[in-house]
């Protein structure tokens, strides 16, 4: 007997639109493309000079880091910026959790300062969940990456690349390389590449970094770099934490760059106009070779670019959510305050 | 003229009024090498067609999908393709056109994203029909036609080449 | 002399092949007659159990209680008889006088009987040996060292030889905690999809097996406590076959619930040992119905804060005293178990192996329940006597309603 919550249809209003983005687990291929289309056109007024839209306008955007990440931080920040909200950052890893302080008093705390919108990364899997689950109702939850569970805005920022560089997704073969056991990144983009009708999802690494039930995601497991590269239309190299060399997964950075290191020589097995991306930040000579990351198969740098039309496209999405959930609410209510329809 | 709801008018005949009634309006007013705006969609395709005519240098195309006031309920326009506007409006003449004016809050967001991107001398109204309904105090200056609609119809232009109106 | 006369209640007590519609007489505490419906003499004090099933009262091998009062209130409503007390509560039961704390507590509360278990190694630590005597003596039924790791193979070594010169009953936890380390559910799909770090079932297998093999050099009692994989009940059957001295549980949560339960990161369904797959709970209810396993409660009461927070963050444990009868009620209901192997796994099979008298015997203290088996019960957080809320079926249509609890003599319950 279950009595548990679906964690994909938190994120929906009852008539389905993205009130939260937790997870590309269980979201609909309409509502995938209906993000990128979204971020597609928000590319075009980045490209503007004036970069900033009203949508978010009077709203307050919290930042809710307790796992450092300056980069993903920034671009959520330009992203609410841009949408013309006004940001709060919080760096929680080095306050009030260190005193002992729970997650639920710190979120208690913050909703006293009314805030719209968290923007959060925890280390713990199913932290965004929790957090979409306890705060009050109206407040909408982005997720930055929760433990190793999902980081979808990486993810649609990837099927985003690929459908601007490849022109879809549809029929793609797509290797990802690399640490996929800790990769909060690799199970996103693997529901998202399923759903909007990749080919073929190959995740390539050693056994002590791919877990066999990755199969049950709908991935083939390779061990061998050159069989899994082969004819792939795109290639996506993540980084390589150092802790995996003491806690006995590799013997050396040395010996996974040798094996698993994306070189000029390795891509060529692929076929010739695939594309290369990797989430960020990267370590050069350990996972990816600079001449293939500088070189002309790269997308590394439109990726960064497109991050920023991605976060913006969800937020938006996600506030507009939440606001016709809650006039939905108050037009069931009895005496209505008074609020204006357009 | 006020027309009854059973003649829609010919779009095509409506905009070649509206190209001599705009060349009078500039000469009449005065406006210094005025920029043409053209609000997406219908509005962008009669503003080509009254730069053509007038023989106007630039074209500015607005699209007002971003600073709607009513995103909360209908969600987000996915066909949003931004706007495409000279690299400066500052102490520009603006003669905005759009195809129907109804509410007035199309031409509320519209001139709010103008203002976001500087600040012009003077914005014109041009509009292609009139068929009341305001909620906000906003008038063009140019119309071509005034239409009378019950609260269930709809009117809708269809383009670019030919110019149709027809009724949903 | 008090005189309580329960009539008209469908008996069941497999230690007896007893299973007749009965009146049975209790005085002073003692069951002093057993007979056949309308047959008992007439008595002031009469209680119609209505064609209700009358059961041996449950008897668990392992419950967490820190809070004597509502825990044992709990077990009273639920229908418990006697409840084993892990030693790890506050303070941790390795001394005399800590033992003496409890028993107290227990008269005092007056519900459902505790039997404590105490400390198999000082402070828990896995380390050092408990003064087993001394414990057996201030009244300890069994040791345990409720899932706390034992250093080595050697210390355990130790601990199974000294128990056997005491013939001291030792209940142990199969897990390599290396092999377990930072996980907190099965390791299977579902934790890879959600991103938790999963318990392999070799954790539990491979330690299995070694303690196996120092019973059979030893030759200690050891009873294991809360086995969760199907692998596992396979062992024991083995090492039954071959006459070793093991016995072992599995907790109702197992034979209930899956690592599906954990979708939605539910906080509830966080509790050790993880629940595993559908294979393993087939295996285990297997285990039940052939009378290889007892079943236990393996309740753990939390507060709310403990459990209000991201899955591995949160502490482990159900609160389950209150429903454990209905829940395994539910499964014989639904043709997963059998009525005589629940009723055999979840009392009878426990007083064997604590060595206490099984089943509904004559000039015995009563220790029975008084149920009805196919009443529909939904449970809400108010209605637990537990001052833990952490219940997997709150909410959930299950059957089985109790209606009198007995514990050693002592009407504790009566709705």
């Amino acid at each position: 007997m279950t009595r548990h919550s679906d964690p994909t249809q938190v994120q929906l209003t009852a008539d389905g639109r993205l009130k939260h983005f937790l997870t590309t687990e269980g979201l609909s291929k309409a509502l995938l493309t209906e993000i990128l289309d979204l971020a597609d056109s928000f590319i075009s007024t980045q490209e503007r000079a004036v970069k900033k839209v009203p949508l978010l306008r009077g709203k307050t955007v919290v930042n809710l880091f307790f796992e450092n990440s300056t980069r993903t931080r920034s671009t959520f920040e330009l992203a609410a910026k841009r949408l013309s909200a006004d940001i709060l950052n919080l760096d929680i890893a080095s306050s009030a959790t260190s005193k002992g302080e729970t997650l639920m008093d710190t979120l208690w705390n913050l909703e006293a300062m009314y805030s719209d919108m968290f923007v959060v990364r925890h280390a713990d899997s199913g932290a965004a969940h929790f957090i979409a689950e306890q705060v009050t109702p109206g407040v909408a939850i982005i997720n930055a990456g929760d433990g190793r569970h999902a980081h979808p805005t990486q993810a649609m920022l990837d099927m985003l690349t690929i459908r601007r560089h490849k022109g879809t997704i549809e029929g793609q073969t797509v290797a990802i390389v690399g640490d996929i056991l800790h990769s909060r990144v690799a199970r996103s983009q693997i529901h998202a590449l399923i759903t909007l009708g990749a080919k073929e999802i190959r995740v390539i690494g050693p056994a002590t970094l791919v877990p066999k039930e990755m199969a049950d995601l709908g991935a083939k497991i390779y061990f061998d770099i050159e069989q899994g590269l082969a004819d792939v239309d795109v290639v996506i190299m993540l980084r390589l934490q150092k802790e995996r060399m003491s806690d006995a997964l590799l013997p050396s950075e040395g010996e996974y760059f040798k094996l698993y290191g994306l070189t000029e020589a390795k891509l060529a097995l692929a076929k010739p106009d695939a594309i290369v991306m990797h989430p960020g930040p990267i370590n050069r000579g350990v996972e990816i070779d600079s001449a293939v990351a500088d070189g002309e198969q790269s997308v590394i740098l439109n990726q960064v670019s497109y991050g920023i039309a991605v976060r913006m496209a969800v937020m938006a999405m996600a506030m507009s959510g939440q606001a016709s959930e809650q006039s939905a609410v108050d037009k069931t209510l009895p005496n209505p305050t008074s609020g204006e329809n357009a | 003229m006020t027309t009854s709801a059973f003649e829609l008018p010919d779009a095509e005949a409506l905009c070649q009024q509206l190209v001599l009634d705009v060349k009078q309006m500039i000469v009449e007013k005065d406006l210094q090498q005025p920029l043409l705006i053209g609000i997406r969609t219908g509005g962008a395709w009669l503003a080509q067609r009254l730069q053509l005519a007038l023989e106007l240098p630039e074209l500015g195309i607005l699209d007002i999908s971003f600073y709607r006031d009513d995103f909360d309920e209908r969600g987000l326009s996915t066909q949003a393709k931004g706007s495409e506007l000279p690299d400066s409006i500052e102490d520009r003449a603006i003669i905005l056109v759009d195809d129907v004016l109804m509410s007035g809050r199309t031409i509320r967001a519209a001139m709010n994203e103008i203002f976001d991107h500087g600040r012009p001398t003077s914005i014109h109204l041009v509009s292609l029909l009139d068929i009341g309904q305001r909620q906000l105090p906003i008038q063009a200056d140019l119309v071509g036609a005034k239409l009378e609609l019950s609260t269930d119809q709809k009117i809708k232009l269809s383009g670019p080449n030919p110019l149709a109106l027809t009724l949903g | 002399m008090s005189t309580l006369t329960l009539t008209h209640a469908q008996i069941l007590d497999p230690s007896q092949q007893l299973k007749q519609f009965s009146d049975v007489v209790i005085v002073d505490g003692l069951i002093t007659a057993i007979t056949a419906a309308g047959q008992a003499a007439d008595s002031a004090n009469v209680f119609n159990a209505n064609q209700a099933l009358l059961l041996p009262g449950l008897i668990d091998l392992s419950a967490h209680v820190n809070n004597v009062a509502s825990e044992t209130l709990a077990a009273a409503q639920g229908g418990v008889s006697l409840l084993c007390t892990q030693p790890n509560s506050k303070p941790i039961v390795d001394t005399p006088a800590d033992v003496s704390l409890l028993q107290l507590a227990s008269v005092k509360a007056n519900n459902s009987q505790l039997l404590p278990m105490g400390a198999l190694t000082q402070g828990l630590e896995g380390d050092q040996l408990a003064n087993m005597y001394s414990l057996k003596q201030a009244g300890c039924i069994a040791l345990s060292n409720a899932r706390a790791p034992i250093k080595n193979a050697l210390v355990l070594r130790r601990i199974m030889e000294y128990a056997t010169t005491h013939d001291m009953l030792i209940m142990l936890t199969a897990e390599d905690f290396d092999l377990s380390a930072n996980g907190k559910m099965h390791e299977g799909p579902t934790a890879n999809r959600l991103g938790l770090t999963g318990i392999a079932e070799i954790a539990e297998t491979t330690s299995l097996a070694q303690q196996l093999l120092l019973v059979e050099l030893t030759g200690c009692r050891v009873h294991f406590s809360q086995l969760s994989c199907g692998r596992s009940v396979d062992m024991i059957r083995q090492a039954q076959a071959q006459g070793l001295p093991v016995t072992a549980d599995v907790a109702i949560a197992n034979l209930m619930f899956t690592d599906l339960d954990v979708n939605g990161f539910d906080s509830t369904f966080n509790v050790q040992p993880p629940l595993r797959s559908e294979q393993d709970r087939q295996a285990l209810l297997a285990g039940i119905n052939d009378g290889t396993l007892a079943i236990c409660s393996n309740h753990k009461a939390q507060d709310i804060a403990a459990k209000k927070a991201p899955f591995a963050a949160a502490e482990a444990g159900m609160s389950i005293l209150d429903t454990w009868l209905s829940m395994m009620l539910t499964l014989v209901n639904k043709g997963e178990l059998t009525l005589d192997a629940t009723v055999n796994a979840s009392s009878i099979m426990p007083a064997k192996i604590l060595g206490l008298k099984a089943g509904l015997q004559l000039k015995q203290l009563a220790n029975l329940v008084v149920v009805n088996q196919n009443a529909e019960v939904c449970y809400s957080a108010d209605s637990l006597a537990s001052a833990g809320k952490n219940s997997p079926v709150l909410g959930e249509p299950l059957v089985g309603e109790v209606q009198l609890t007995f514990s050693a003599g002592r009407e504790v319950y009566r709705a």
